[in-house]
């Protein structure tokens, strides 16, 4: 089974090197692709200086016009499996051996999740986390603990079906999308680790556009769409 | 129908059209994008220089005034065509994204090949 790590980098000088040297050193086994999504920093020259395999969009897409890139790659290359792994250092490559092994038992997409086995602490932050939970509750009736967390592996039909159609972003409201349209999804528990350097995306305003972006599209616009495979 | 009304569609009209005119002369504007507002303010050249019209249809529908119908009109007019630009920048951004995607995916692959070249 061939497995492909995608990492989409976007302005992540501070942290790109770490994340790929770790895989390199101590997870050889894995392939893995950066998707450069237009960064204006060093970004790409460090990932070239290094010789790391990288792919450089020449224009920012978006994090979702990047996974696609990494999900057209494992595609065109035929992987078996995709896993996304951030580019600035919160997701720990230790757990993609335990995805891969529940990916096994015939599941479409596994998710990692930080709440499987732990409580969801009461933040501003997981009061978004809950709403989008509860939206997706509402809508397909499945339990989805951690429905933002980025970490996320999809089996070869997956690949396809990203790669080649249009509105499947790394998002919740792809992931509520295809439950209810019969995908088996499964959650297993892990760690996330603190974003090392850079700044993070998120504000105030980018929360608030991207709730209200996510509830629609989880409660209202999914029920309308066709999923043709 | 005012004189006031009816002079200021007309101005409004023939400045748009104007401003028209020189983005297709400046090569700015596809002339297929054009024809939608040459339509547009033709309509509303006609409704200035013929209120008649106006009154009629208004009083056919049971609007109280010409006014109310121009307005209501043209209202309608522009969330339709906003509506269907709204379809077009998107199928705009779903073609540059995929043409960004294979660009950098091909990139990708001639730059592999000449490393396992040398």
């Amino acid at each position: 089974m061939r497995l492909l790590v995608i990492i989409p980098a976007y302005n992540e000088e501070m942290n790109i090197e770490n994340v790929v040297e770790n895989l390199r050193e101590n997870y050889p086994q894995y392939d893995y692709v950066v998707i450069n999504d237009g960064s204006t920093d060093r970004t790409s020259q460090i990932c070239h200086e290094k010789g790391y395999n990288i792919v450089d969009l020449p224009i920012n897409l978006g994090l979702a016009g990047a996974f696609k890139t990494g999900m057209k790659y494992a595609y065109r290359y035929d992987y078996d499996m995709a896993i996304q792994l951030d580019a600035d250092g919160q997701h720990n490559p230790k757990y993609i051996a335990i995805m891969a092994e529940e990916m096994g038992k015939g599941y479409d997409i596994i998710l990692g999740s930080r709440f499987k086995t732990e409580k969801k602490p009461f933040t501003p932050r997981m009061l978004g986390s809950r709403l989008i939970s509860l939206a997706i509750r509402v809508s397909t009736g499945r339990k989805i603990t951690d429905p933002t967390a980025g970490m996320r592996m999809y089996n070869k039909k997956m690949i396809q079906e990203f790669a080649t159609h249009i509105n499947y972003g790394p998002e919740p409201d792809t992931i509520s999308f295809l439950v209810k349209q019969g995908a088996s999804v499964h959650g297993i528990q892990v760690e996330m680790e603190e974003r090392k350097g850079g700044v993070s995306y998120l504000n105030l305003p980018r929360s608030v556009m991207y709730m209200t972006r996510m509830l629609l599209s989880i409660l209202f616009i999914q029920n309308f769409r066709k999923r043709d495979i | 129908m005012s004189i006031l009304l009816r002079a200021i569609l007309i101005l409004i009209s023939i400045i748009t059209l104007m401003m028209m005119v020189r983005k297709i002369r400046k090569s700015k504007l596809h002339i297929e994008y054009t024809i939608f507002w040459i339509l547009f303010m033709a309509i509303l050249i006609m409704l200035a220089l013929f209120p008649e019209i106006g009154v009629w249809v208004a009083g056919l529908l049971q609007f109280q005034s010409p006014e109310n119908l121009i307005f209501l009109v043209v209202i309608f007019i522009l969330i339709l065509k906003l509506f269907f630009q709204t379809v077009e920048i998107s199928a705009l951004e779903y073609r540059v994204e995929e043409l960004a995607q294979k660009i950098a995916l091909d990139e990708q692959e001639r730059e592999q090949k000449e490393k396992s070249k040398e």
